[in-house]
This record gives C-alpha cells, structure tokens and sequence, in this order.
C-alpha cells in the first residue's frame, strides 16, 4: 500500500495550540488540493495520547506523519518529539518541525531528535501554502512510509 | 760530823792543821764535798749541806758512780761515771771543773758549777777529791731566758767586740741571711752578710763602729742583704760600758722595717692616685662641716662655679644654688647632718656669673672614726645633658597624639604620656603602678586578651592588635602594640606599649565598606535587571513573532481571498497595515539579533581583519550592486576575534556607509592601525556625515540617523556593533562632518579577556 493512493488518504497529525495556525494550515492544505485526512491536538499530552490511541483517541488511526509545533503548552514539541522518536511504536512516522523559531539551537537540537525535517512557518500566507505543497509532494508523495 | 765515824777520827790523827783546815771546810761559805777514790763522799761542810737541803747521813754514801744519779753536761748529754769531774781529777791529778746538772733518785735536781781539787795521802798519790760547788740554777734559767729572746726576738740583734768583731748573733738575724753561726761569728761586723749590699756599706759601717767603740749610739735605716731578698732596716749600734766605764761591747740590733716602708709607700700612692683621681673627676667634690665651711673640695667645684678656691673657703654651700632652690637644699643637706641619710637631689649650681646649670647632688654625711657627724660629703653630677635628652623625650613622648607609654615587663604601668592619661581623664598616678590590663582604658573583655599579650611580649614578641578602649569622652578604637625593649644581655627589660587612634580611620573604614556593599548590591541589581533585559528582549522578539505572522499571514488571506469585493481605499489600508506589520518585523528581527550578540562564550580565533571585510562585501553584494558602491580595503592584520560577531559590525557599519551615501556612489575605504595591545579599524566613507548633534546618540538602541535615505533600518545596527567592540576588549567611536563624511573607529584587543568597554 502506499500512501497518497487515491481512495486511500494519509492520516496527518497536526501538533499546533495556535487556533490562526490551525486555520491556516487547514486551508492551506484545502487550497493546495491534498486530500488528505488532517487532524489537530493542541497540546503535548494530547498529541502523545492521539499517537498511542489512548483515552478518547482509542479509535483514531494512527497518523502517517506528525506536523509538529515547538512552542506548546503542558508539554513541549521537543519532548513530544523525544518521546516518539523513543518509542518503538512511533518512531518511523515522520515528524516534520513546524515553528515560527529560528533560533539555530532550536534548529541543531531538533535535528539531534531524529526530527525527519524542520520548517520555519513563512509569514505570508502564500509561503505557508508554498511550504505545505512541498511538505505534501516530498514527504507524502515521494516519500516510501515503511510499512506498519 | 759524827764522832763515831772511824775514817774521821783517822784522819783526825793526822794532825792539828788538819783539824783547823776541817773547821776552815765546815765554816767555808763555798759548798764543799770530799769524794773518797771510790767516789763516795766521806765529807761534807755546812754550806753543802744546806745548799743540797740534805743531811750528813744522807749525803754520805751517796757515791758518784750512783747509777740512780744522773749527770747531764750543759747541752744534755749524760756524762759516763768515768768522765766526771772526780773521775778526771783522779786520773789526772789536777784540777777539773764543769757544769752539770744533776738529778737525784730522791727527785731533787741541780743545775751545779763543780770544782775538784786534788788531796793527796801521805804518799802523795791522790786518793781523795775536794769538790767545790755553786748552784747555778739562777743563773742558768737568766740565760735559758736570755736565749729565748735573743734568739726569738723578731729583731736582728747581736753582740761584738769594740773592734768590730762579733761574738754572737741570733737566729733571726742568721736565718734572715741563710747562715750558720760560725760564718760571722768571730768576723768583723762590715764583713759579713748581711752587709755586702754595695761598695759603700761596709766602709760607712766601719766608721760606725768606730764611733759606737767611742761612746756614740748611732741609729740609721739601712738596707741589707737577705737570703730572701733585700730588706730595709731600723739599724743601731748600741756602745755597753763596763763598770770602769769604756766600751767593752757593743750590741748591733736591726729592725726589719721593709713592710712599713712598702706600706708607707703604698700609701703615698694612694693618696696621690686618689687626689689626682678626684681632681680628674668630672663630678664637683666637696666636704662641709655642719656650719658649712667648706673643708675640701675638688677642682672641678671651682671650674663649675666659677669661683676661686679662696672664695669657696669664705662660702657657705647655699651660696651655690639659686634663691629658690635654697630652701630645697638646706632641708636636705639638714637631712644628710642630722640624720644621716644619703640623699640625691636635682638642683641646679648658681655660678658666680648667675647661670643656672642642672645638677645633681649627692650627699653623704661625714663621720669620724667614732661616728661623729663632722659634716657633709658630697658629689655634683652635671646632668644638663640628661635634662635636655628629657625635656625632648617629654616633648615627644607627651605631645604625641599617639598613646604611648613604659611597662615593666611583668606589665605594671611605670610611664603614661599625658595623650594617653587625657583622653582617659584621669591623673597619672591612677594608672601607673597597675597591670596595664587592669587600667582604666582596658575594656572588660579585652582584659585577658592585653595580659596575654603582655604574656607573649615578655618572651620577646611584637603583638599588635585593634581594640576599642574607653575614654572620658567615650570609646575609641586603637591599633595597640606591645614591643619588648631589651637591654645588653638580650634581656626583656621594658615593654612599650603604644596605641593609635584609628576610630576615624575605621568609621571610614565601615562607611567605605557601607558604600561598597551598597554599590555591590547596586551592580548586582543592574546585572539582574539587565540580564532580565536581555532575557526580555529575547523572549519579546521572539514571542512576538508569532502574532505579527499572524497579522500579516491573514492580511495576505484577505488581500488574496477578498481581492475583488474590495474597493481602492480598502487595499490602501490594507497596504499600510502590511506596511507596518513588516516594519515591525525588521524591528523586531534587529532586536533579537542585538539580543543575541552574547558576550563571548567561545575562544577567539585569530582571524585576518580582511577576510571577514570580504564576508561582509559578500552578504551585501545586491546593496553594493545596486548602488554602485566602491569598497576599498587595505592590508588589515590578523585579531583574536568572533568571526560572527565581527563580520556583523564590520556588515553593519559597511551598509551604514551606502545607505548614507547620499547621492554619489558610495565610496567607503577600510583600514587599520596597529596599536601595541590594539587594532584600530577604521571604515570610512564619503557620504552626508552625521550631525555633531546626534553622534553621542548614535550607538543607542532604536536610534535612527535623520539622514536616511527612506527607510534605512531599525536603528539598531550600530548598537549591534557597540556591542561587539566591547566583547571584544575595545570601543567604538565616530568621527564625523556633516556632509563632508564619516569615520567609524573600532578598537579590537589583542588579548581580548574582559568583556568591557567605553563608547566615546
């Protein structure tokens, strides 16, 4: 099976507290024409019960790729990407870094979590729309997931 | 006489005359005994008997050859049976005579003159011995006491002939020469021993005698020859005239006087040490009697006062000292007259020129040999020097604002100058004599800590120590010290203690300390409010990111999604909002980056000035190209730097030079001077200048110049390069003319370590 298929759509976890965010990712991914199936969590702990299918996401499937914010509330994107990346459950879905922080330790040290990319949020939404079309053609469309 | 004796009645039968001679015997006043050839004693007269104390019986029978009798010669030698003066005259037949002395079994003993005389028988032979005897006890005890003091007397004595010669010398005039009798006796007195001094002696002595021989008694001291050594004798020659008158004898005596010449002597030079001794001595000597007549003096008295000798003679010794010392005086040289004491005062001599001269004089009263008090004896010490020495240690030691005093080195108190003594407010004699931990300055706690110092000073230690004292006015606090004084031997003998009032110096001390604590915690509070700062800024920049992509994000949404119901005005506004949302943006984006430039947090690497020029040419190659820009750039030399950090100040201050270029091309040149410990970088450009108005405001924060183009930047790039110059151990100044151009000056440590700096 790969992703992308048509009839088929890929499970995209969006880690992100700020609503306008949210709106826009949502939109970007509408304007960009990707059918895929885009769900939100606003904080760390949530996004960590999602992957596990703990509590009330028992019956969400798990994601193929995890859009991930750093600056999060109750639990940071940095330990959110910690845990995944050591779990031997979670650690291949790709977790792409989504942060408006350019900071390059942010950058160094994200990286040295085994994050599968980092992205700086454009300011314009026109950037966003650019940003979310590459994410979708590189990591969605080019990119083999292994399989489950 | 018995009748009945048969041999008298034969010897009556032989004739009348020897009856008469028999009587003549018995009356005879000489003790008279006639011994039989057998040595027995057949007869005896009155006079024998009654000298003898025996009787007739008892002398008859007594035999010669009596071995109970015992006959000793005059030197104590027995003499045999066959020897004695009956033996002799019976041998001989002819008259014998000798002394002895005689013991008898009965105890009795004599000292006898004996005589025999022969008496001849009808036939002529000798068959009986007459003795005649005296009893010379008498005489020989005059003698035996004679020798004794002849011969123990401590003189020399003697005995000669008129002419000279001697008969007898005794032992202490012999065993003064180392002689035996037989060398002088019989020798001309001027011939022997004694005598042979020099050449002259015996010639002088033999004139002399010659005139001892006439009669005269010569007496002269003179000096003889010993076996010891030479001696000095009282000599005399003393004429002894017999009974006709003419000198039979002479007796030569001597007297060794030598040790009381020798004493004599002795004392002569001693007398003379002492004068010259006493008119040697500095010190002025003078005797008095209790009306004060001067008895004696020394020279010096009359050198000190000025006075003659005839005039101290007519002085009275009050007459030496001032008026109003007199009453000082007199009360003490009474104390020395009446009572005996010694007495040392301080005074001074009165000259007779009127000058005053500190002195000190001693007393001792003058007594005779039965503790008379005759006067006064005494001693005058010139002690101006001393005075001097203590009119300037009093100076000193009182006028000192330091405490100071003298201890004993068990810590009694003996001196307190009176800086110490007033500010206790108390008299002298309130704290000398006590232990100096037990004076009044000493605090209650510091008692044990001053005796213990006191303890460690004794054994040689310099203690020093703050404390705080009491005062009249209140405590003080002191630099107090104890220092050991030794004397010649090593010694501790004296302890100074000294202190110093440092009560100001320490209430500096503190209030110094106040301020610096205060400026500390002023520095510490600034610290924290500027890293609170910095830590703001960063998280303000940051955070506020987040919103303004918001703002701009959804501004862009708007203009893309509702382009068409907009009308003209609408998009305008829409424009300024971007338009600002963007400037803030930049803003915002400066101030992170300011807040980012750390002070250093890794090693610097020794970096070519030029090639971080060319890194920052590069980052600006559209600007430069746009413009048209020349940058030139000399040889820079190589500094410990931040690559980063530097190629921000050196990119800041380069697009600084083009946005102000004006309307030419921007010309900008690099260079740099070098410095010893520094690197003076210098970007120069061309363009408007800075007015002299705003260059002290330039490096702040937010700063913007007025000669901007249009939109120039946030005002925060040379604030970013202040930054920098200081975390590199340099400053950043500007030198500028409005319209004419502007320098950039960057110094840059070649041993970057701190972290400050100035901005000019």
């Amino acid at each position: 099976m790969t992703p992308g298929d048509v009839g088929d759509p890929i499970e995209i976890l969006l880690v992100e507290d700020n609503p306008g965010d949210v709106r826009l990712t949502r939109k970007a991914f509408e304007d960009a024409g990707l059918v895929n199936n885009l769900h939100e969590v606003n904080d760390g702990v949530a996004a960590m019960e999602y992957l596990r299918q703990e509590g009330t996401y028992a019956d969400v499937d798990r994601p193929d790729m995890v859009l991930l914010d750093l600056n999060l509330p109750r639990k940071s994107g940095e330990e959110v990407l910690i845990d995944i990346k050591s779990d031997p459950d979670l650690k291949r879905i790709p977790v792409v870094i989504l942060t408006s922080s350019d900071a390059e330790e942010d950058m160094i040290k994200t990286y040295n979590e085994h994050a599968n990319a980092y992205l700086k949020k454009p300011v314009k939404f026109r950037g966003f729309l650019d940003v979310v079309q590459r994410v979708e053609g590189f990591w969605i469309s080019i990119v083999e997931f292994p399989p489950e | 006489m018995s009748e009945g004796d048969g041999r008298t009645q034969t010897a009556s039968e032989a004739s009348r005359g020897d009856l008469a001679a028999e009587q003549v015997l018995e009356i005879s006043p000489t003790p008279m005994v006639v011994v039989d050839a057998a040595g027995f004693v057949v007869q005896s007269n009155e006079r024998a008997r009654s000298e003898l104390g025996l009787q007739n019986d008892e002398l008859l029978g007594l035999s010669t050859r009596d071995t109970r009798v015992t006959i000793r010669d005059e030197d104590g030698n027995p003499v045999a049976s066959d020897e004695t003066v009956t033996a002799r005259v019976l041998q001989t037949g002819e008259r014998q005579e000798a002394t002895y002395h005689v013991d008898l079994p009965s105890g009795e003993e004599w000292w006898l003159s004996v005589e025999g005389a022969p008496v001849r028988g009808d036939d002529g032979t000798v068959d009986h011995v007459a003795i005649s005897f005296e009893d010379v006890g008498d005489r020989k005890e005059r003698e035996r006491r004679f020798d004794a003091v002849f011969n123990n007397t401590y003189q020399f004595t003697g005995l000669m002939e008129p002419d000279g010669t001697l008969i007898e010398a005794n032992e202490t005039a012999l065993a003064f020469g180392g002689l035996e009798p037989d060398d002088v006796i019989g020798e001309k007195l001027w011939d022997a021993y004694w005598f042979q001094t020099d050449d002259e002696t015996p010639a002088r002595l033999r004139e002399d005698v010659a005139r001892a021989a006439s009669g005269e008694f010569v007496r002269y001291e003179l000096e003889v020859r010993g076996a010891e050594g030479p001696a000095v004798i009282d000599f005399s020659l003393k004429p002894i005239r017999d009974e006709r008158g003419e000198v039979s004898l002479i007796v030569p005596e001597g007297r060794n006087i030598t040790d009381l010449k020798r004493r004599e002597e002795e004392l002569r030079e001693e007398r003379a040490f002492t004068e010259s001794m006493l008119s040697g001595l500095p010190d002025a000597l003078y005797a008095f009697d209790g009306s004060g007549n001067f008895l004696r003096w020394n020279s010096r008295l009359a050198e000190v006062t000025g006075y003659s000798d005839e005039e101290i003679a007519d002085l009275h010794p009050l007459d030496f000292v001032p008026d109003d010392e007199a009453t000082k005086i007199a009360e003490n040289i009474a104390a020395v007259v009446e009572s005996g004491e010694t007495v040392t005062v301080e005074s001074y001599f009165e000259t007779k020129t009127g000058e005053r001269i500190p002195y000190e004089f001693t007393g001792a009263p003058l007594i005779d040999q039965e503790d008379n008090a005759l006067g006064l004896v005494g001693i005058g010490r010139d002690i101006s020097d001393r005075k001097e020495r203590e009119r300037r240690f009093a100076a000193v030691f009182d006028n000192t604002y330091q405490f100071t005093g003298l201890m004993e080195p068990d810590g009694t108190l003996v001196e307190a100058n009176e800086t110490a003594v007033n500010f206790a407010g108390v008299d002298r004699e309130d704290v000398v004599g006590r232990h100096l931990a037990d004076t009044t300055w000493i605090t209650e706690e510091n008692r044990d800590r001053v005796r213990e110092a006191v303890d460690r000073c004794r054994e040689g230690e310099f203690v020093r120590f703050e404390m705080e004292i009491t005062g009249e006015d209140g405590p003080a606090v002191i630099d107090f010290s104890l220092k050991p004084v030794t004397d010649e031997t090593g010694a501790v003998s004296l302890l100074i203690p000294e202190g110093r009032d440092i009560t100001e110096l320490k209430e500096r001390e503190a209030e110094l300390a106040e301020k610096t604590a205060e400026l500390e915690r002023t520095v510490t509070q600034l610290e924290r409010t500027n890293a609170e700062l910095e830590q703001f800024a960063y998280v303000a920049s940051h955070d506020l990111q987040e919103p303004l992509r918001m703002i701009s994000s959804y501004l862009d949404l708007l203009e893309m999604e509702y382009r068409e119901v907009l009308d003209e005005e609408a998009e305008e506004y829409i424009d300024f909002a971007v338009d600002g949302a963007d400037r803030m943006r930049e803003m915002v984006d400066d101030l992170l980056a300011f807040s980012r430039v750390q002070t250093r947090d890794e090693e610097f690497e020794p970096t070519p000035l030029e090639d971080v020029v060319e890194d920052a040419k590069r980052n600006l190659t559209l600007a430069i190209e746009e413009t048209d820009a020349t940058v030139a750039c000399d040889d820079l030399p190589a500094v410990p730097v931040d690559t980063h950090q530097l190629r921000q100040l050196v990119q800041n201050l380069l697009e600084n030079a083009i946005n102000y270029a004006g309307d030419e091309p921007p010309r900008v040149h690099v260079s740099a001077e070098e410095h010893g410990d520094s690197v003076e970088l210098v970007v120069a450009d061309e363009g408007v200048g800075i007015p002299e108005e705003e260059q002290d405001r330039i490096f702040d924060i937010f700063m913007r110049g007025s000669g901007t183009a249009d939109e120039g930047g946030s005002g925060i790039g040379l604030a970013i390069c202040k930054r920098v110059a200081e975390n590199h151990g340099g400053r950043i100044w500007v030198d500028s003319e409005a319209g004419e151009g502007t320098e950039f000056h960057v110094t840059l440590s070649r041993h970057p370590q701190t972290t400050g700096g100035e901005t000019a």
